[in-house]
């Protein structure tokens, strides 16, 4: 198990770790808790629809970071003006559920097909 | 250097997880498990035991606990029985599956409804498929010694499975013995201090508990496999056998039991034999890992056996007969397999009965 080098993630998000299957049983942990970071399922290939960010119409208000089930949505600093901070999604964690989208009072979340 | 002491079944384990030394203890009293509780209580109060001693609200909750626990790689200990145990069997998988080292005294207590708190089997053997070691004591004095003995089978790396150790309600649990209590010095021996097997802390921390989906699930179910291979080998090596054979060298019947109603049929036993008749016992000290081989060697050549067990499987044969059944399937002239039940709810198993019992298997009638 290894930090992906190629992966480039935001240093400030829990860094992916990647797992090849194992092809005998030896080769699998024995237990089921692995070094944080290891996604044996990974969840972006559950998703049919993936949440877009109209970053014009979101308001920061925040309410769906807080309520996304798997973490996938956070504050991102933008590069462009020092200190702003706006929403981001995490495609490797989002399992594409749409609630971000549902709950977002300012329409500013769009579910647009894989 | 041990010393003598009179104890109940319950006092003598407390003595025992004391000798453990857990560094966590989560548990939510239950009769006829309370004095347990009771007993590591007073030890915590007046500093005998120094151990975090946690009074959680529910069994789901000291099962929970402990695996919280054991994740950072300390010894734990819980208690519970009956009814406690059913709302613990979803943490009871979630604990085997997880390998987290745990070690439980059960209390065999009857399940509802109808109400009853008496001792019967019914409670752990409704349990059997949730990944745990089940043994199963059949006096105050193997239950201290199995107390040990479980710590010390569940934190070996190769078996790494909680490990459930039973106790029959009220005839073991509230009866007092003279017992052999051994010293910390000794305890120490059979006991070294815990090494986890994998362990959570902030330097290195875990994903514990992932999921794994129809890709990978059965590989870890194999793993677990291969811990519970692990654990008869090492009970049948260490800490006593997974079986216990009373007179059966020259019987052609035997009857088979588990936990405290063996004391009694050997009684019986002694008394037929020495009027000629075939008969043995079987105790089944360990119900997970099941012995299987063990069965099949000490069985072959028997005519009949009847297994004796406080349960009861509605609707179908016994939960233990019918794997003593499955065991013995292929051998050549396999024994006749009859199944009883008895002491539900706590009632009496007298030795009348037991002698009735044999008459049947005898008579190779159910
Ligand atoms: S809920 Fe909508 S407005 Fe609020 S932060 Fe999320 S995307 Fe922006
Ligand atoms: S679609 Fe679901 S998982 Fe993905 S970011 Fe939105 S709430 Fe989170």
């Amino acid at each position: 198990m290894a930090t992906d080098p190629n992966n480039k993630r935001n240093p400030n998000r829990p860094q992916i770790v990647s797992w090849n299957i194992p092809s005998k049983l030896e080769d699998y942990l024995p237990y089921p808790h692995a070094p944080s970071g290891v996604l044996i399922e990974g969840h972006a290939n559950w998703r049919l629809e993936k949440p877009i960010v109209d970053c014009v119409a979101c308001k920061n208000c925040g309410t769906c970071e807080l309520l996304c089930p798997d973490a996938a949505i956070f504050y991102e600093e933008v590069a462009s003006a020092k200190s702003a901070k706006s929403i981001a999604i995490d495609y490797e964690l989002c399992k594409g559920c749409g609630i971000c989208a549902f709950e977002c009072k300012f329409n500013a979340i769009k579910m647009e097909k894989e | 250097m041990a010393i003598q002491k009179f104890l109940s079944g319950n006092e003598a384990i407390a003595e025992a997880v004391k000798l453990a030394k857990p560094a966590v203890i989560a548990v939510y009293p239950i009769t006829p498990q309370t004095t347990v509780v009771e007993k590591l209580a007073d030890f915590v109060a007046n500093g005998e035991l120094k151990t975090e001693f946690i009074n959680v609200e529910s069994e789901h909750s000291a099962l929970s606990a402990l695996m919280g626990a054991s994740a950072m790689g300390v010894r734990t200990f819980t208690a519970t029985s009956s009814q406690g145990l059913l709302y613990m069997s979803e943490c009871l998988h979630y604990a085997a599956g997880g390998r987290f080292p745990i070690v439980m005294m059960n209390a065999n207590r009857a399940v509802a409804l109808p109400w009853n708190i008496f001792g019967d089997q019914r409670d752990s053997l409704s349990q059997l498929e949730s990944g745990w070691i089940q043994l199963y004591a059949e006096n105050a004095q193997e239950a201290f010694d199995l107390t040990l003995s479980s710590f010390a089978i569940a934190e070996n790396h190769a078996v790494a499975l909680p490990v459930m150790l039973n106790v029959d309600g009220f005839a073991l649990t509230h009866t007092y013995e003279p017992l052999n209590i051994i010293s910390q010095e000794d305890a120490d021996k059979i006991l070294p201090p815990f090494k986890p097997f994998f362990e959570m802390n902030l330097e290195k921390p875990l994903s514990l508990g992932f999921s794994a989906g129809p890709r990978d699930n059965t590989a870890f179910k194999q793993h677990q496999i291969n811990g519970m291979k692990a654990a008869a080998k090492l009970i049948n090596e260490k800490f006593g056998d997974l079986v216990d054979a009373y007179k059966l060298e020259n019987a052609k019947y035997a009857i088979i039991t588990l936990g405290s109603i063996s004391g009694l049929v050997r009684d019986v036993i002694d008394e037929l034999q020495s009027d000629g008749v075939k008969v043995g016992l079987l105790r089944l000290r360990s119900l997970r890992p099941f012995p299987e081989e063990e069965l099949r060697s000490a069985l072959a050549n028997f005519k009949t056996v009847g297994v004796l067990e406080k349960n009861l499987s509605v609707g179908a044969e016994n939960a233990v007969a019918k794997e003593i059944k499955s065991a013995l399937y292929g051998l050549e002239n396999a024994p006749q397999v009859l199944a009883f039940s008895g002491g539900l709810g706590g009632r009496d198993i007298s030795a009348n009965e037991i002698k009735d019992i044999i008459s049947k298997i005898i008579g190779g009638e159910k």
